[in-house]
């Protein structure tokens, strides 16, 4: 007997051990777990055990525990604790109700529904910024009571259900206002959850289970909101003009949402996507100038309603914006969204990424709806912004940055039939295999770039890698190709280190291209630090030097890029030469029967922001047949005939687009050389001065720390990561100027200790004004830079298009063309700061009416951020650095002169408040008052 | 089922204590606290404050004043039983945690109409830790045949309790 017990005790021991594991894992996976068992079965017998359980507990000793021998304490921790209001979300405090009393039946003043519409907008942008719905919205009791149960039909969504009596002309307003509420919340919800975002980081998509409505249409409910405007005016005479306009703005800025969400689903006409958020945006001014009217309805909130959440987090209290806030943020919103839909004027490759890159840039940065917006209209079903094939935009990027009217990129290399021993084929084999290989990486620059911030940092740590493995790949490519293309080597000379290329080199352009944009993206890694603040002051020094020789080999490498192109564009010039005695740079027409026959370029021309009808549909049509990179628009023999005038672009604009591209991507990397060295050495001189100190770290070594500061880089082969030694000498001024070179190379070990020391603070300084100096010349040329040479064009609004940009790119060329010519002379010798010639011409540009649109005003405002940097940095050489370096030199100790001399290093956001870049810390260096 | 006031460990009885604690392990509890809720679950952990730590734990709420109102005032109408539901009478049999006026006419209403069925409302939490001082009442569930047997004096064990287990049934 007592045996068998035992034995039944133990099996029962064991199945409510296994189950007991189930239901664990089930509450941690969030499955659905067992129904509740009944409390009234018959079979089972309750005993009150209260006493006797206590007692038995008292007879304890502190610390003494009763557990079972498979429970562990470490799970005990996961346990919720009952009566402890933070954790236990059916706890209820004394007298409290767990039913919210509030009656949704109730009649409403128009000032009431004023009050509890405002108070949802407030909940509804708190939801935007990154809070639970369940702290936002479904607080709300007449949501709650709309949206649960849920309704089968649009009529039977309402507070109260079966009502015998007719609504209440103020309770239709609200429940109008509140269908499209919940409708946009759905929408909005499930554009994020397409889209790569973070859960919790950038956005809660948890619903709770309740539904959202998106099971009726957006025109239903539109409709709905159209008769509760109708109703309101009805009630004019009795509420007044003012409250009915308040009132009927606000649903329309639902009807606008809903509009909005609608067209981006649909894919309406480019033009129209803006309109609604125009609207809205219009409609929230109006709304901004009737204040005053709403009178709150606090009691129509409750966190109470959370406790019938599926959830078991206990209630949190409801986040709560004031009104202007949210104002603000929801007409930065609309105007975000505005901007964003401008993606979709297309002008070329470097365009679009700098579009990307410059929008994600703004502080504070659009809203996570806003980033998965964008990334839906870039890669909506892998048709790049609605029309493009990836193929195009990666073409289209390849001729500008590497092979400008280049036979590998002529899309009829796909028409030549699978033939062994054909070099055509042979090429269009080979690019396509690049393209698979290379596509992913690219397309993910796009896709990191509208992360929040951190992650864009960290993605890009990952992204490098697949940029690395690309670009070992490429060269394999590259070697096959440059047999079945029968290339000469070539000996460049390069202007930047005036050295001779070591040897006749290989253009290799596909690897060129992948390791420009590894070079890019490791100068955004560190730029992005910081942003983000990674690094201590006193580590400046050290990254900025990094940043600078990351710079340095990406100009030196754009060179490369730059003599192979000179040398093709000479050898299609001198050809073209034979029939014009002077090679005219506009344009040259090849005529297509010859055996040469250099692609045109896509219909996507520099001059064409948006292809017809029948182009987008042919394009449409190419990607979805097959994988959407295998066969292209122009192969499609009914288009080409379509397209035919969109071929404008000759192989000689093509050249200049190219040069154009690489003479300010020269510029661009030269600034950031000279500028980095420049704040690299302030950093270095007040370190030297002790102006910066250096806290102490008993937990680590300086090597350690440079070790865990170049781990994203570690994997890439390269640029190499300087040795420790080279960096630490660069970050103690050693061997700056003449000497950087011969360290980047790796020597810098072989200096004695004795010659190290031999800058003075008088030379650092020295240096770095120079080098401010440099950087602020060059400067001049990179602000004068219009939309096209900056290629930072298109998004300037959709409408603008007709006056902006001719269908024929044969009057755009030439303005392109112009400035370009005279790129290849004079780009290597603006890096040296003399860029006056093309300067002038850029000057011009900058009048150019077309300045200023979107994306190329952002790059402007970005280029003057950088500008402000540079000033700022060039001012507090000449007086406070110079100060303290005079003093050190007199031989004043450094308590003397941080009496004189004030060093700070900024935040990053105090930086940008300034209105200068966050990627240049510029330290705050005063003098103070009274000294002179 | 009220318990004997006697049935309870001295001070002293240390030994016999933890065994009997120990002979729970694993076995469901009803535990209800002070604000009226009753958890159940299986029996995990306790210390010397009463602090119970029970597994796989569903909530149980007693319906409100207002809901045992309705129910009574529509118990003419229908009886039907259902298989989630609880009579109140034994439901209710602490009511001081949820004592009320109106609690008390809606007992009447229902004792006049002889049986109310209302919905006993539960969640699932998992694993919780009820703190020994909400703590109101203990109940520990055992399959009825368990209790027939142990009544007929099999197995009774290393505890000399269950007195009141035959006045139960």
């Amino acid at each position: 007997m007592i045996p068998d017990d035992h034995e039944a005790a133990v099996q029962r021991e064991l199945l409510t051990l296994s189950l007991a594991n189930n239901d664990y894992n089930n509450y941690l996976f969030g499955e659905e777990p067992a129904p509740a068992p009944s409390m009234s079965n018959p079979g089972i017998i309750a005993t009150t055990i209260t006493k006797k359980f206590l007692s038995a507990c008292r007879t304890l000793e502190t610390g003494e525990i009763v557990k079972d021998g498979y429970f562990t304490l470490f799970e005990a921790v996961g346990a919720l604790e009952i009566g402890d209001p933070k954790m236990d979300s059916g706890c209820l405090a004394p007298g409290e109700t767990l039913e919210e009393t509030y009656n949704v039946n109730r009649p409403l003043s128009a000032p009431e529904v004023l009050g509890i519409i405002d108070q949802l907008l407030c909940l509804e942008m708190a939801w935007h910024l990154g809070y639970p719905l369940s702290q936002t919205i479904l607080t709300s009791v007449y949501i709650e009571a709309l949206v649960e149960p849920a309704s089968a039909t649009l009529q039977e969504a309402d507070f109260v259900r079966n009502r015998k009596t007719p609504r209440d002309p103020m309770t239709t307003v609200l429940r109008a206002y509140c269908l499209g509420l919940v409708r946009t919340c759905a929408d909005v919800l499930e554009t994020i959850r397409d889209e790569l975002y973070y859960e919790e980081e950038d956005f809660v998509t948890n619903t709770y289970r309740r539904n959202l409505m998106d099971h009726f249409d957006r025109y239903e409910i539109r409709d709905e909101i159209l008769s509760a405007k109708h109703t309101l005016h009805g009630l004019r005479a009795k509420i007044g003009t003012d409250m009915t306009q308040a009132l009927s703005f606000r649903l329309e800025l639902r009807s606008a949402f809903l509009r909005a969400l609608e067209l981006i689903e649909d894919r309406g006409s480019p033009d129209s996507l803006q309109i609604p958020w125009y609207q809205m945006h219009s409609v929230w001014e109006a709304i901004l100038k009737l204040p005053g009217l709403a009178k709150e309805v606090p009691e129509a909130f409750s966190t109470k309603l959370q406790r019938k959440l599926a959830s078991s987090m206990p209630p949190r209290p409801m986040v709560t914006l004031s009104f202007d806030e949210a104002a603000k943020h929801f007409k930065k919103l609309c105007n975000d969204a505005i901007d964003a839909v401008k993606i979709l004027d297309y002008h070329d490759s470097q365009s679009l990424l700098n579009f990307v890159f410059l929008f994600q840039a703004q502080k504070p940065q659009p809203l996570v709806y806003i980033r998965c917006l964008l990334q839906n209209l870039l890669f909506k079903d892998m048709v790049l912004l609605d029309r493009l094939s990836i193929r195009q935009v990666m073409d289209d990027d390849l001729s500008i940055v590497v092979m400008p009217a280049h036979e590998l990129l002529d899309p009829n290399n796909d028409l030549v039939e699978a033939a062994p021993h054909s070099a055509r084929f042979a090429m269009a084999h080979q690019m396509e295999l690049f393209r698979k290989r290379a596509a992913q990486a690219y397309i993910d620059i796009f896709r990191v770039l509208c992360q929040n911030r951190c992650r864009v940092r960290r993605m890009l740590c990952h992204l490098i890698q697949d940029w690395e493995q690309v670009q070992l790949d490429a060269e394999d490519i590259d070697q096959l190709l440059q047999v079945q293309m029968d290339e000469k080597p070539l000996a460049y000379q390069s202007q930047t280190t005036l050295t001779l290329g070591s040897e006749p080199g290989y253009s290799l352009p596909l690897s060129s291209w992948a390791y420009l944009y590894k070079l890019r993206l490791m100068e955004w890694i560190v730029q992005l630090g910081f942003e983000l603040e990674v690094y201590a002051p006193d580590e400046l020094a050290g990254m900025y030097w990094y940043l600078s020789h990351l710079a340095k080999t990406r100009a030196q490498h754009v060179e490369r890029i730059q003599a192979f192109t000179n040398h093709r564009f000479n050898e299609l010039r001198s050809s073209s030469s034979t029939s014009h005695p002077k090679p005219i740079p506009a344009t040259p027409w090849i005529s297509p029967t010859q055996p040469y026959h250099p692609p045109r370029g896509w219909p996507v021309s520099i001059s064409s922001p948006i292809a017809p009808v029948t182009t987008t549909s042919a394009a449409a049509a190419s990607s979805s047949a097959g994988a959407g990179n295998n066969t292209s628009a122009p192969s499609a023999p009914s288009s080409t005939s379509v397209v035919t005038h969109h071929y404008s672009t000759t192989p000689e604009a093509s050249f200049t687009r190219s040069l154009t591209y690489l003479r300010s991507t020269i510029l661009d990397a030269a600034i950031t050389w000279e500028f980095a060295d420049a704040v690299s050495v302030i950093y270095t001189l007040l370190s030297r001065l002790s102006l910066i100190t250096h806290p102490p770290r008993p937990y680590g070594t300086d090597e350690q720390r440079y070790e865990v500061r170049m781990k994203p880089f570690s994997m890439v082969s390269l640029p190499e990561v300087p040795s420790y030694q080279t960096w630490k000498g660069h970050t103690q001024g050693i061997g700056v100027g003449g000497q950087v070179q011969v360290q980047v190379q790796g020597q810098g070990d072989g200096h004695g200790d004795s010659e190290r020391q031999q800058e003075t603070a008088k030379q650092l300084w020295e240096f770095a004004t120079q080098a401010v100096g440099q950087a602020k010349k060059a400067f001049v040329v990179l602000e004068g830079l219009g939309e096209r040479e900056a290629f930072a064009g298109g998004g300037g609004g959709l409408h603008t298009f007709d006056h902006s940009a001719t269908p024929s790119a044969a009057a755009a060329a030439p303005a392109a063309a112009t400035p370009s010519a005279a790129a290849p002379r004079t780009a290597p010798t603006e890096a040296g700061g003399h860029g006056t010639s093309s300067s002038k011409q850029a000057q011009e540009q900058a009048h150019d009416p077309a300045t200023g649109r979107g994306n190329h005003k952002r790059w402007m405002e970005n280029v003057g951020r950088y500008k402000r940097s540079v000033e700022k940095a060039e001012r507090i050489l000449e007086q406070g650095i110079k100060k303290a370096v005079e003093m050190d030199a007199e031989g004043k100790t450094t308590e003397e002169i941080k009496k004189v001399v004030k060093v700070k290093v900024p935040r990053s956001e105090e930086v940008w408040d300034r209105g200068e870049h966050w990627w240049w810390i510029v330290p705050d260096v005063d003098l103070l008052e009274g000294v002179f | 089922m009220s318990e004997d006031p006697n049935d309870a460990f001295f001070p002293t009885e240390r030994e016999e204590a933890t065994e009997w604690l120990n002979s729970l392990l694993n076995k469901n509890l009803r535990v209800s606290v002070t604000d009226g809720r009753m958890f159940w679950g299986q029996f995990k952990c306790v210390d010397a404050e009463s602090n119970i730590i029970l597994h796989s734990t569903y909530e149980y709420r007693f319906p409100t004043s207002d809901q045992l109102a309705a129910a009574a005032a529509a118990v003419t109408a229908s009886l039907a039983p259902s298989s989630s539901t609880i009579t109140s009478s034994s439901a209710l049999s602490d009511p001081s945690a949820l004592s009320s006026t109106s609690l008390e006419e809606a007992y009447d209403k229902a004792a006049a109409a002889g049986k109310v069925k209302v919905d006993l409302s539960s969640r699932y939490l998992g694993l919780v830790v009820i703190p020994g001082e909400h703590i109101t009442k203990i109940e520990l569930e055992e399959f009825a045949s368990q209790v027939r047997a142990r009544n007929k004096g099999m197995g009774s064990g290393f505890h000399g309790g269950w007195r009141d287990a035959g006045g139960m049934s």
